[in-house]
């Protein structure tokens, strides 16, 4: 029997209606202001598109919903692994997240690193993944570049198909490094550039209080001199405090990294965690994306407006991605990273497990699937999958429909354009 | 049943199976996002 899919959503803009589904990502405007009108059209007519765009349906939605969220669950085509190289850090961010129980200046001999590797090699081939996707982490993972070169060599010998990429602040990527690294196969980097220098430096700076600005902006210049085949990813994480500059933030990155078909900017609504109540978090949160797609639709600026989706994120997958330092230890979610309370198990020591309160099944399965029955039948599921585990954490809440709702309606009806 | 007028917006139609990239970038969750 046909019905009215549940992840509609119906906004009413003027006379009209706007439905959108989130299942198929799709959205019509109806010339109606009748919404009981609007719904008995789209059950009754014989039109096909309806059911196309997935705004009505005749087959158990929820059990549908279930198998596409075990499927991506349980998925094994990627391993994706963030390796924390460190969690030393030669730069003083305002807002870093990691907690510092750890040793900064800790020293990993060969032995362990051969033990790490070896872990990789082993967990890619008792599963049936395709790729090993290796993401190196930190900390700031370049101050330990020779461990690095160590690792990349190694899974090269292992002849297992891979890609890496560095999460790094920029400031050791010189010519000097960055060849050791292109030698080694990593041609993939995110830079964080938080604004012009003055607003970089106040939010980003070097441990001893020094400008790292002109030092990345120099670094990135070097490295567009070395190769055209490099991928950079510009990160601009974007809050209360540096939003209304992003128009001067864009217009100070260098032309190759807002032109280059390799490279991409990803603006960041980083803002919430530390607001004092989860109601507040999310307005805060719906404010600030809704204003950063504003300034970039006014500015035309070359970036795209993307929604809000909470997975796939490592606590969305059952083993295919996880944090992992040097030390061994596992994490389920890079919020957790630096926090020992937090680890799921050491590999190094015979998967022990290390905190009681974290479930696991076996002694590979690092995550729980802790969705709830009820969120398979809320319209935000298919962007939301029960949640983010950080957040939840935090605020012992999760839901955030309220803000989803805000979002997913102003981009439906104002910015959502077929690709 | 009144016919009403409509017009498609927005039709992705994607697949559920996210880019490898997206993985990247959504590796912290969107909403919660961490600033790395």
């Amino acid at each position: 029997m046909k019905k009215l899919s549940k992840y509609n959503q119906y906004v009413k803009v003027n006379n009209n209606y706007v439905v959108y589904n989130l299942k198929e990502n799709s959205s019509i405007i109806m010339e109606t202001n009748n919404l009981e009108d609007l719904k008995n059209f789209l059950l009754e007519s014989d039109d096909k598109n309806f059911k196309k765009l997935g705004f009505v349906s005749n087959i158990e939605e929820v059990n549908e919903m279930k198998k596409m969220y075990n499927k991506i669950y349980q998925d094994q085509s990627t391993l994706n692994i963030m390796l924390i190289m460190t969690y030393n850090c030669n730069c003083a961010c305002q807002y870093c997240f990691e907690k510092n129980d750890f040793d900064k200046e800790e020293c990993v001999d060969e032995n362990k690193l051969n033990l790490i590797v070896n872990y990789i090699i082993e967990h890619f081939n008792t599963g049936s993944y395709e790729e090993l996707e290796l993401h190196y982490f930190g900390g700031e993972p370049l101050l330990k570049i020779n461990e690095m070169l160590f690792v990349q060599k190694k899974i090269k010998q292992s002849g297992i198909k891979f890609k890496s990429n560095v999460i790094t602040n920029g400031v050791l990527l010189n010519e000097n490094n960055i060849k050791k690294l292109l030698s080694m196969g990593i041609d993939s980097f995110q830079i964080t550039i938080d604004g012009d220098k003055k607003i970089h430096d106040e939010r980003r700076p070097m441990k001893n209080g020094d400008s790292c600005y002109d030092l990345i902006l120099k670094n990135l210049n070097a490295i567009s001199n070395l190769s055209n085949d490099l991928s950079i990813n510009i990160r601009i994480n974007i809050d209360d405090n540096n939003y209304l500059s992003l128009n001067t933030i864009y217009s100070n990155l260098p032309d190759y990294i807002k032109y280059n078909s390799n490279n991409s900017i990803y603006v960041a609504p980083v803002i919430g965690q530390k607001c004092n109540s989860f109601n507040k978090m999310l307005k805060a949160r719906s404010d600030i994306t809704k204003n950063i797609w504003n300034t970039i639709k006014q500015s035309n600026l070359n970036i795209d407006i993307i929604p809000p989706l909470f997975y796939p994120c490592p606590y969305h997958s059952e083993k295919s991605a996880f944090y992992l330092d040097l030390y061994g230890n596992r994490y389920n979610c890079g919020g957790f990273v630096g926090d020992k309370e937090k680890i799921i198990d050491n590999i190094l020591f015979n998967n022990q497990k290390l905190n009681s309160n974290n479930e696991s099944n076996n002694n590979l399965n690092i995550n729980t699937n802790k969705v709830l029955d009820s969120c398979y039948e809320c319209s935000f599921f298919p962007v939301c999958a029960g949640g983010c585990n950080f957040e939840s954490s935090i605020n012992n809440e999760n839901c955030q429909k309220k803000y989803l709702k805000e979002v997913y309606d102003e981009y439906f009806t104002k910015y959502a354009r077929n690709v | 049943m009144r016919r009403i007028k409509y017009k498609i917006l927005f039709n992705i139609n994607k697949t559920r199976k996210c880019s490898e990239k997206q993985f990247f970038f959504r590796c912290g969750c969107f909403q919660g996002e961490l600033p790395k």
